[in-house]
């Protein structure tokens, strides 16, 4: 008599696993042709079983390091920036080289070839100057990260004066403060806890706004010494696309954390918890490296 | 200063690594690196793509440590990210243009739809186990891995690729099946393979 519900894969594969009744494992045991496809679906799983030749230590050593040095980026729903997005400086640049080339295609349909070769001359120059803006556009972070570090060299300053450090870029708007001299990231969480300027008005409410003083400084630096605008504009860049952020800095800092210069900033974005819940995201970061040094949410 | 015995303990590794102690967030990764590049290894079929999702994964974990709230395995979590990092990895891989395989001819070959083979299958120098799981649907091959390799059960690869344990058995078995056949020098029969899950 012919078996009414015959062993299946999904029978062999459950008692491969251990997984089957005893039932079940009798009608295989009884079962010459279900014993010859069991020991198939064996075969197949130790195939998928073979193990994985384990990776040299110093390529673990180089994942894990980077992992752990990857700044944290929070989940913000509905505000993450698309990469597909053009950039605006490229969309300005492409907006006038069309104009220069319309104008000199009007003016050449109107000119002698003396004038045409004139108007020619013009949109390939306005052409070239475009492309170079765009080029410097495009290069502007190697050349802020070359120029942050040679400022970063330079800096000086007294403890407390007001020097610094006009942000050029992105931080133009927003003052640096001083926010002290802190024994770890945690200290410095807790006094910047709920805004920075608890921790600017308990370090002498430095504020460093004159662009001039940057070329002035001179040896001796000391812990209050604010950063160049080069490594501040870059970190801040460098957050602002490493944590999807939608604007620059609302407010910008600098800081001590154990010997370690640290720029702190601060961000206006969605709760990473409760996408609809507007917060502060605060940044702090090596003022060298970028390196993540604390964290957090308010 | 962490407590090193204490880091003995799996959950007090986790939550000291939670709370932000670097050398247990090390350590943590450096136990759970390779299954998880085990892992992405067998998913991806080849060892480029499986070392930039096991550096994709563990760049995952480190973010979502704060919130893993441990009410799966640690294990069980760093899998799923693990796999996640794998099928992300393989998109990646189809935007990236295939050229001159000579049984695809240069047309476009979507890796990761499950009813098409990998691209890479017609690379020479694969070993048997790539050319073989590579032969199989990605959600067969990611069930059967995870049960063969790792040595999960199914209630924990249903948790891993977030699926019904009755899934995770047909997959496994249909997986294997597939594998037997291809051990035995029969290609499944295309109306054989899955189709997509949702």
């Amino acid at each position: 008599m012919t078996d009414p519900h015959p062993l299946t894969d999904d029978d062999l594969s459950l008692a491969l696993d251990g997984e089957a009744d005893a039932q079940l494992l009798a009608r295989i045991d009884a079962d010459p042709a279900a014993q010859a496809r069991l020991e198939e679906l064996r075969a197949a799983a130790q195939l998928s079983g073979a193990p994985v030749p384990p990776l040299d230590d110093d390529v673990v050593d180089d994942l894990i390091a980077r992992a752990i040095d990857t700044p944290v980026a929070p989940v913000v729903t509905g505000t993450r920036r698309s990469s597909r997005r053009a950039a605006p400086w490229l969309v300005a640049a492409s907006v006038v080289l069309l104009m220069a080339v319309g104008l000199s295609l009007v003016w050449a349909g109107r000119s002698s070839d003396d004038d045409q070769a004139s108007a020619a001359r013009d949109a390939t120059e306005a052409a070239a100057d475009t492309s170079g803006a765009g080029s410097a556009a495009d290069s502007s972070f190697s050349e802020s990260a070359d120029t942050g570090s040679a400022a970063a060299d330079g800096v000086a300053g007294g403890h407390g004066s007001p020097t610094t450090v006009a942000p050029s870029t992105s931080s133009a708007s927003v003052p640096l403060l001083y926010l002290g001299s802190y024994a770890s990231g945690d200290d410095l969480r807790a006094a910047t806890a709920d805004s920075f300027t608890d921790a600017w008005k308990d370090n002498g409410e430095l504020t460093f706004d004159d662009p001039d003083t940057e070329s002035d400084r001179t040896q001796g630096r000391s812990m209050a010494d604010p950063p160049s605008s080069a490594s501040v504009d870059r970190c801040a860049d460098q957050l602002q696309i490493t944590l999807s952020m939608e604007g620059a800095p609302v407010q910008s800092g600098y800081a001590t954390v154990d010997g370690k210069d640290v720029l702190v900033y601060e961000f206006a974005t969605a709760s990473a918890k409760d996408a609809d819940r507007e917060t502060t995201l605060v940044a702090a970061v090596g003022a060298d490296a970028c390196d993540e040094v604390v964290f957090f949410e308010r | 200063m962490s407590n090193v015995t204490s880091l003995d303990d799996p959950a007090r590794l986790v939550e000291a690594a939670r709370t932000g102690d670097r050398r247990a967030l090390d350590r943590l990764l450096r136990i759970h690196q390779p299954q998880i590049h085990a892992v992405c290894r067998r998913i991806t079929g080849n060892d480029a793509d499986a070392l930039d999702a096991t550096q994709e994964a563990l760049i995952a974990i480190v973010r979502g440590l704060p919130r893993f709230d441990g009410r799966s395995k640690f294990s069980t979590w760093a899998y799923r990210i693990a796999t996640n990092a794998c099928l992300d990895e393989l998109r990646r891989r189809k935007r990236r243009p295939v050229v001159g395989l000579p049984e695809h001819d240069g047309t476009a070959v979507d890796p990761v739809d499950p009813s098409l083979p990998d691209p890479g299958d017609t690379v020479g120098d694969r070993d048997e186990v790539d050319a073989a799981l590579a032969q199989l649907a990605l959600d067969f091959r990611a069930a059967v891995v995870l049960r063969d390799l790792c040595q999960l059960d199914y209630a924990e690869i249903a948790e891993v690729l977030e699926i019904p344990a009755g899934t995770v058995r047909s997959r496994i078995a249909r997986g294997r099946a597939q594998l037997a056949d291809l051990l035995r020098g029969n290609q499944p029969a295309p109306d054989e393979r899955p189709t997509p899950t949702p």
